[in-house]
């Protein structure tokens, strides 16, 4: 079978509390993706705009050989220089992190390269594998801890968060020893248009307590976390019938699968 | 004399001026706004009219919500209004719509699902007489209680994953009412997803992880956490958790929309759920916990039933103190609060420490051999026994299940 051809997008990244630039952790997490599924010759890793950005080097540390850079300034649109880049090569996957760590961080573009590069998109993807008949089995990680499996045809885009493989440690050897191309500037780069950006302000966390016709106590009551659900109470003589009642509720709430199903 | 830094009335700044006393009469009872007519044709508000409301408990209390249990009218005796069921808020004429699209995962509306139908009622209240259209893929849930006028019934997608059938769906819906404002929860792979699938195709400009939704104003934050955006409101706009009030008072009439929903090829293809290792996933992410207090002496009884329920395992400071369980998984103030579907409680008395780990859980389960606790008045079943037997009777009948499957 014909080796996977793979397109991952990387960003230049924040660092959560000291605020430097560092390398974005999934976008190093759909790296890690790409190398469980191909090996490293079919992996191009693609970073759209500053080429002297010493970040860039983390990728190489973390195991990609070459970054092939679209130099594209500060202010301009992405979008269209990276799709050009997808059209060109063709590949079968375009893997990158859901949503980017500084800047905009709306989390459009890969909807937006989806659209135009004629990709299927599927979101928070834990892990990639291929079947016998070239297509995807995908496991989407959802709310939870919990897992569902899906199937895909290439061409594909994915995007990584949280939930997917650990990145592997960084080599400083690796770093200097891999290439960063620069490629030619792509022909699009439509400027941004200018937003109204502030300092983020705290917001208050919202309480939870009731509002209406209820007294005072009761109120405190539900800001503690103690008020009383209403619930039915059962004398339990017989651990049988308790049981029973446990096991008919936790099926209501479908918390365990029916009877039938198991 | 000359009057120095004079403040600017607000409307010459370009702001929009607030009109107080609209804002107090929404929040009074109607049945309290019968103190005739003033001079600028304002419905007056009768002070007296609203002390003479009395809450069932026979006690004088001032009833704001509007729900007004039982209404004492002078000289005569107290007429009981419909209480269960306060009659609904209907606009047959709506000026323009909003439509608010909740993900209602698990066929139910989900907190968040209630906030987002709660900016769609600020959006469709501040411009004059606009509607509120809930897209309803659940198909189960009443809408209207939550600020729906009017609902779309998309139940025939179903609860597989299907986003490029949702999207479709959506897009239909604007396409039919032409709305003003498209509201969508910001969460993850469900909404998040949705709405971002829609400003694509669409190429309409899209507020992500908004904060505040007002009229004229939305806040969408940018730049990781970092900042915020302050602007008009986009077509689309995806509102983040806890960012705005679901709707109070009066429910909408969630008047059914004749809809057909559109046919589409999919390239995903849902395989259904992977069955995951409950012990590994993380305590605040669970979504089935059994939890353990000083009521548990039988440890290998409870761990047992652990695995047999696919639950993950919790415990109370108590039992992690004494080491019978690792500190990851304390649950309560001092440890984890956890947010799961259901929560079993065995052998917990419920300190206030413990119940504010648990204040957000739906579904609690109390199983204890004292029945005055505060965890059995909280739970919604709670069952008087000794914790150890009630264990080995649910796994004998868990086991019997799995036989005769």
């Amino acid at each position: 079978m014909k080796p996977l051809e793979i397109i991952v997008l990387v960003s230049i990244g924040r660092h959560p509390v000291s605020g430097r630039e560092r390398r974005a952790v999934n976008d190093a997490r759909a790296l890690a993706v790409a190398r469980s599924l191909t090996d490293r010759s079919h992996i191009k890793v693609v970073h759209a705009g500053d080429p002297d950005s010493p970040v860039l080097a983390e990728y190489l540390g973390i195991g990609a050989d070459c970054i092939e850079v679209l130099p594209v300034p500060a202010g301009c649109d992405v979008m269209p220089g990276l799709a050009h880049e997808i059209d060109k090569r063709k590949p079968d996957v375009v893997l990158t992190a859901s949503q980017a760590e500084r800047g905009r961080a709306s989390g459009l573009l890969p909807y937006a390269l989806a659209k135009r590069a004629g990709l299927s998109l599927t979101p928070g993807v834990s892990s990639i594998d291929t079947t016998h008949d070239g297509d995807f089995r995908i496991h989407q990680a959802l709310p939870g801890g919990q897992r569902r499996a899906l199937a895909a045809t290439p061409p594909l885009l994915a995007t990584v968060d949280a939930t997917a493989t650990t990145v592997p440690p960084f080599v400083y050897a690796r770093s200097r020893r891999g290439e960063i191309r620069t490629l030619e500037p792509p022909a699009e780069m439509p400027a941004l248009d200018e937003l109204d950006i502030r300092p983020a302000r705290r917001r208050p966390k919202r309480i939870n307590v009731g509002s209406g016709n209820q007294s005072a106590a009761e109120r405190l009551r539900a800001a503690a976390g103690a008020q009383s659900a209403g619930g039915q109470q059962i004398e339990a003589a017989d651990p049988e019938k308790a049981a029973e009642a446990i096991i008919d509720f936790l099926r209501d709430k479908k918390v365990l699968r029916p009877a039938s199903e198991q | 004399m000359t009057v120095r830094n004079r403040r600017r009335a607000p409307h010459a700044t370009g702001t929009k001026r607030r009109n107080p006393r609209a804002e107090r009469d929404i929040n009074r009872s109607p049945s309290a706004m019968t103190g005739g007519t003033g001079p600028t044709g304002r419905r007056r508000y009768d002070p007296r009219a609203a002390r003479g409301q009395m809450a069932d408990s026979g006690r004088r209390r001032l009833d704001r919500s509007g729900r007004g249990q039982t209404v004492v009218s002078m000289g005569s005796a107290a007429t009981t209004q419909s209480a269960a069921e306060p009659r609904p808020i209907v606009i047959d004429q709506p000026a323009f719509y909003i439509l608010a699209v909740p993900d209602c995962a698990d066929g139910r509306p989900s907190s968040q699902d209630r906030d987002i139908l709660g900016a769609a009622r600020t959006l469709a209240d501040a411009g004059n007489g606009g509607a509120v259209v809930a897209l309803d893929f659940g198909g189960r849930a009443a809408l209207g209680p939550l600020g729906a006028d009017r609902v779309i019934d998309t139940s025939s997608v179903g609860d597989d994953y299907t986003p490029e059938t949702r999207m479709a769906c959506v897009i239909a819906a604007i396409d039919l009412l032409a709305p003003a404002h498209v509201v969508f929860p910001d969460a993850g792979i469900n909404g998040g997803d949705l709405a971002r699938r829609v400003a694509a195709e669409r190429n309409q400009p899209l507020a992500t992880h908004c904060q505040r939704v007002a009229g004229d104003q939305v806040i969408s934050r940018v730049d990781g956490t970092k900042s915020e955006v302050y602007c008009t409101p986009p077509l689309l706009i995806a509102v983040d958790a806890e960012s705005a009030e679901p709707v109070a008072g009066a429910p909408r009439e969630g008047r059914i929309i004749e809809f057909e929903t559109p046919e589409v090829d999919t390239g995903i293809r849902d395989l259904g759920p992977v069955p995951v290792d409950p012990a590994s996933i993380p305590l605040a992410e669970a979504d089935f916990i059994l939890a353990a207090g000083n009521g548990v002496r039988d440890w290998e009884t409870f761990h047992e039933l652990s695995r047999a329920l696919g639950a993950s395992e919790g415990a109370s400071r108590v039992v992690c103190d004494a080491g019978d369980m690792p500190r990851d998984r304390q649950v309560g103030a001092s440890g984890t609060i956890v947010n799961p579907r259901c929560y079993v409680a065995v052998g917990i008395s419920g300190a206030p420490q413990h119940l504010q780990g648990i204040t957000d859980v739906e579904n609690v389960v109390a199983i204890d051999v004292k029945a005055n606790t505060p965890m059995q008045k909280r739970a919604d079943l709670g069952v008087v026994g000794d914790a150890s037997t009630i264990m080995k009777a649910l796994l004998r009948r868990l086991e019997a299940k799995h036989e005769a499957a």
